[in-house]
């Protein structure tokens, strides 16, 4: 009993603390909406960017033969390479300058004797030059470069078949020439229509019939995220040894301070989390069944307690104030990145994605697209309940641990 | 100098444990990020669907060459299953192998052998279907090439009796034997090729430059705490002015993070082959300098130490919004001259010298100095 | 010679000090006493050359303070109320610490010999593990590193056990005696500045110390 007066002791006056702090809060709240708008801008910009000026791509022919002359023309016509590509010819001066003023994504280099040495049998190098100022482009290039020369090398053994086989045709020169000219044609452009293997097909999915609400979610999951640890760091406030004696003489652990403080954090962020749902659901119209609130409302309670516990216990363990920070912010990106909310976890390593599903952000996040994205009308609060119960559990040994190695 | 140099390193020597994993929290944290994001990459897997609608040998043999691909993890399943899964993205993408597909093959047709689906969630579609196209076109084009040569032996009476088989065969020793078509790569302002082109490609430099941001903004602190101990009203009884006791500390604590940029020069040229130059050199320490200004100037105007870490914890995270560090927006948006007027950073992580914004923070910790000194006088 | 001249001092627009004027002459040691809030450490800061007063200038010989403010400064030693040393460091290294930056330079063993002369003797020990007493000698012992010519102590010998608190008074009483120190301090022990004080301030309207004092025969100022 006495233990729960002292809880609610200590909850009220840290409610009092942060009433004090009523015109920075609405500003610190403010923040994380403000950094997921900005990065929200900058992504939808880059595409729409990408899709407006394609990546300007040079070609340099250093061969001149017939053949290269083709594969150039034909590299320069088509975009077939993709569709954000425009290629264009040049000389390699005018490339390096290009690329210096960063009009030039990258180009590629067809190297003398390009032709002599692919129907002799001697090895040839493309090489794809990128532009230092744009690693990921250079990189996207140089794989659809690699590609095309995963094509051109089959075709080119195929070619060099051919050849092996009408040398044992009697033929003249002249004829078996021409054969090969024609053939290398008609094998660059089987090269080039790799694609037609394909019938392509898009289907939709949960991103894709509704892109806003999708990103919306993640969104939302982040800017609750932030907001947790924003209010709990608020209300941390170094209380001075002496302070901290007097204390332990009132019979004060660390365990209630730690317990006030949390039932603070976790009340507010659980107010404001509803509320910022509410508002993610109304304003991107979710279909959203109204029986779900309750589930929606649990799943917020479920996860604001395990990332607070997890703070919670960060803040016992750790005595230095920016150590604990730097962990605590470090914690904050794994427990984000393991939601599967920036990048799902099918694209993680298997060892990884065996454990993610211990983890309560994993667990929160994906309930949350279930009843959000997919409409179940079902949640399985099971493993949430007990990954938070055990986190508790875990606050509190850890506490009477450091309680008992103090005094 | 000597003797505002000796009083901080008494200083120091109290704290050097923390100090020095503030310092190097750029050089551990950079080599760190970039090692585990190449190792999960390298692990990573794209999980992909695949139906065969045909047990034929070479849609087996198919299947097994997209099996031993590193780029993905085959799941063997139904139609209607793969789809289900792909809406729920549980899988990236997926492939059916029709039924006569082997037929196509040995006929030299290869129209639509293959369906693929995928979604706009599909973020390694272009990877996955550029490999199985591959291999696909790679026994399809074997087998046009027998086609024709067959073709070609008739049509000149030739009295060879080369079968389609024999013909495939030698076209995949040819292939084997003599792999000749190279790709390289490299950058436009060096000859060596990177030693491995990923499509999460860290910017060494920038990302280093976001932790020392916060690194430098941490380790500025020190002002906001001497500001708070009583101990602060006896520097108006020291010989130094306050303009140069402060203008010296900064110095100091300039030469000490500079010391750490060198040792991660050094560092990253080795372990992660960053190239150095003595220009690169150059926009390092005025960078370095700006940034110990303005964490100066920064730090300066803070009373409780807790709201300034807060501060620095914000500032850090635009940074590295707005840097482009973590988001692709190198040559897309923040392009112009206007990037360099509200991004302290730009002009670094652009390979560029750090000058508008020397000069700003020069004149802010110069005003600063000033008043200080006025208001002390 | 220290002359202050009808100092007066305001904090929005609630008067702290009105008028106060009086002279100090050297080896003369000054109580200055009154209730708390009366102004007692606003007046030594003034005098200190750390806050400015809003009428009325203060001479330290012959040189007024608002022109000489800074030049000033290498006389006069303050002694704050808080301890202000380095917690983290050790004596030597706090003596060390302000040597360095001080007007005067001394060698490791005269700074040594300073703490001493106040026996205190731990010198290589961290500052926190010391007593209040100790602190206290130290918080002193650094400000007489520069040899001041006015030596302004703003309560030095509060909280701290009797022992110290004479070997601090009998210190002083040699520093102003023997140095030919201007010396002026704040205290609430009566003891105490009967037993060094050459003469009283005392400010604020209250009667109560100058009552205390009248049968001790010590020349007491009321201002």
């Amino acid at each position: 009993m006495y233990f729960l007066k002292l809880v609610t002791l200590f909850t009220t006056n840290n409610f009092v603390q942060l009433r004090r702090k009523w015109l920075s809060l609405p500003l610190l709240l403010l923040f994380p909406i403000v950094l997921m708008g900005l990065i929200v801008f900058i992504i939808v910009h880059f595409f729409s960017n990408l899709e407006d000026e394609p990546l300007q791509i040079g070609l340099v022919d250093l061969n001149q033969s017939t053949e290269t002359e083709m594969i150039v023309s034909l590299l320069e016509e088509s975009s077939q390479l993709g569709d954000f590509v425009q290629m264009n010819r040049m000389t390699e001066n005018e490339a390096t300058q290009d690329i210096a003023h960063d009009e030039l994504a990258a180009y590629i280099l067809f190297p003398e004797k390009f032709t002599t040495k692919l129907y002799n049998g001697q090895s040839v190098v493309v090489t794809v030059v990128g532009n230092p100022k744009r690693p990921t482009e250079s990189y996207f290039i140089k794989e659809l470069v690699d590609s095309a020369a995963r094509h051109i090398s089959s075709s080119q053994a195929n070619i060099l078949t051919i050849n092996h086989y009408t040398k044992q045709l009697e033929l003249d020169s002249e004829t078996r020439n021409e054969i090969m000219l024609e053939q290398f044609n008609e094998f660059l452009l089987y090269a080039i229509g790799k694609d037609s293997i394909l019938d392509q097909n898009l289907r939709t999915n949960n991103a894709s019939s509704s892109p806003k609400q999708y990103f919306g979610l993640a969104a939302g999951f982040f800017i609750l995220t932030i907001w947790i640890v924003t209010i709990h760091h608020i209300l941390f406030k170094e209380s001075s040894s002496s302070i901290q004696r007097r204390m332990t003489l009132y019979g004060v652990t660390g365990l209630q301070q730690t317990i006030a403080r949390l039932i603070v954090t976790f009340l507010i962020t659980l107010f404001l989390g509803v509320l910022l749902f509410i508002g993610i659901i109304k304003i991107l119209n979710f279909d959203f069944n109204s029986d779900n609130y309750w589930r929606l409302t649990c799943l917020i309670v479920l996860y604001n307690l395990g990332f607070l516990l997890l703070l919670a216990v960060i803040d016992t363990i750790i005595k230095s104030y920016k150590v604990r920070l730097l962990v605590q912010i470090f914690l904050t990106i794994v427990t984000l990145f393991a939601s599967g909310a920036l990048i799902p976890e099918i694209y993680f390593p298997l060892y990884i994605q065996d454990y993610l599903s211990f983890l309560f952000s994993y667990q929160a996040y994906n309930w949350l697209e279930e009843i959000l994205l997919n409409g179940r009308l079902y949640v399985d609060f099971i493993p949430l309940l007990i990954t938070t119960v055990s986190g508790f559990l875990f606050l509190l040994g850890i506490s009477s641990i450091k309680e008992r190695v103090q005094s | 100098m000597t003797n505002i140099l000796y009083t901080r390193l008494l200083l120091w020597k109290k704290k050097w444990l923390s100090m020095l994993i503030w310092l190097v929290l750029p050089i551990v944290g950079t080599y760190f990020i970039i090692t585990i994001t190449d190792s999960l990459q390298e692990d990573s897997k794209v999980p992909i669907g695949l139906v065969i609608e045909e047990q034929t040998d070479i849609a087996l043999q198919l299947l097994n060459s997209i099996q031993e691909s590193e780029l993905v993890r085959v799941i063997k399943t139904t139609e209607e299953d793969a789809l289900y899964r792909l809406e729920k993205h549980e899988l990236d993408s997926v492939y059916i192998i029709h039924e006569g597909f082997e037929e196509a093959i040995l006929n030299g047709k290869r129209n639509k052998l293959l369906s693929s689906y995928r979604t706009d969630l599909s973020f390694a579609y272009s990877p996955v279907k550029e490999m199985i196209v591959s291999l696909v076109q790679e026994d399809t084009g074997r087998s046009k090439a027998a086609h024709y040569i067959i073709q070609l032996n008739e049509h000149y009476q030739g009295e060879n009796s080369w079968t389609w088989e024999d013909i495939s065969e030698k076209s995949i020793e040819i292939q084997q034997d003599e792999n000749l078509l190279y790709t390289a790569f490299h950058y436009n302002d060096s000859a060596e090729s990177p030693t491995e082109t990923s499509l999460i490609s860290w910017n060494t430099w920038g990302l280093w430059a976001i932790l020392s941001v916060i690194s430098t903004l941490f380790l500025s602190d020190w002002i906001i705490r001497e500001k708070a101990l009583a101990v602060s009203t006896r520097f108006s009884f020291i010989k130094p002015s306050h303009f140069t006791y402060f203008a010296f500390t900064i110095c100091i604590y300039m030469a000490l993070f500079f010391l750490f940029d060198i040792a991660s020069l050094t560092i990253f040229s080795i372990v992660l082959q960053e190239k150095v130059t003595i220009y690169f050199l150059v926009s390092l320490l005025s960078f370095r300098i700006m940034l110990t200004l303005l964490a100066f100037s920064l730090a300066h105007s803070f009373k409780s130490s807790g709201m300034y870490y807060g501060m620095a914890i914000v500032i850090t995270l635009i940074a590295a919004t707005i840097s482009g560090v973590v988001l692709p927006v190198n040559g897309f948006m923040l392009k112009g001259p206007w990037t360099e007027i509200i991004n302290p950073l730009d002009a670094f992580l652009n390979e560029r010298m750090t000058v508008l914004w020397l000069l700003i923070s020069m004149i802010l910790v110069l005003l600063i100095l000033t008043r200080k000194e006025r208001s002390n006088a | 010679m220290l002359n202050v001249k009808s100092i007066s001092k305001q904090y929005h627009k609630h008067a702290i000090l009105n008028n106060i004027s009086f002279q100090i002459k050297p080896g003369e040691i000054v109580g200055l006493i009154g209730e708390n809030g009366a102004g007692k450490s606003t007046l030594l800061k003034i005098i200190a050359t750390l806050e400015q007063a809003s009428s009325g200038d203060v001479e330290l010989f012959e040189q007024g303070y608002a022109k000489n403010r800074k030049a000033l400064r290498k006389y006069i030693g303050y002694v704050p109320q808080d301890i202000a040393i380095w917690e983290e460091l050790t004596v030597a290294e706090n003596m060390l610490f302000f040597e360095k930056l001080s007007f005067q330079s001394k060698s490791s063993e005269e700074l040594k010999q300073l703490c001493l002369d106040m026996n205190l003797q731990k010198w290589n020990e961290p500052v926190k593990t010391l007593s209040g007493g100790m602190k206290r000698k130290l918080n002193l012992a650094i400000t007489l590193i520069h040899e001041p010519s006015i030596l302004l102590l703003d309560e030095p010998t509060v909280g701290i056990d009797l022992k110290s608190k004479k070997e601090i008074g009998s210190y002083l009483f040699k520093q102003a005696k023997e140095k030919n120190r201007m010396i002026i301090y704040t205290s609430h022990d009566m003891d105490e500045i009967t037993e060094l004080c050459d003469r009283a301030i005392c400010i604020g309207e209250d009667t109560f110390y100058p009552e205390i004092l009248k049968n001790t025969g010590k020349e007491i100022i009321s201002l």
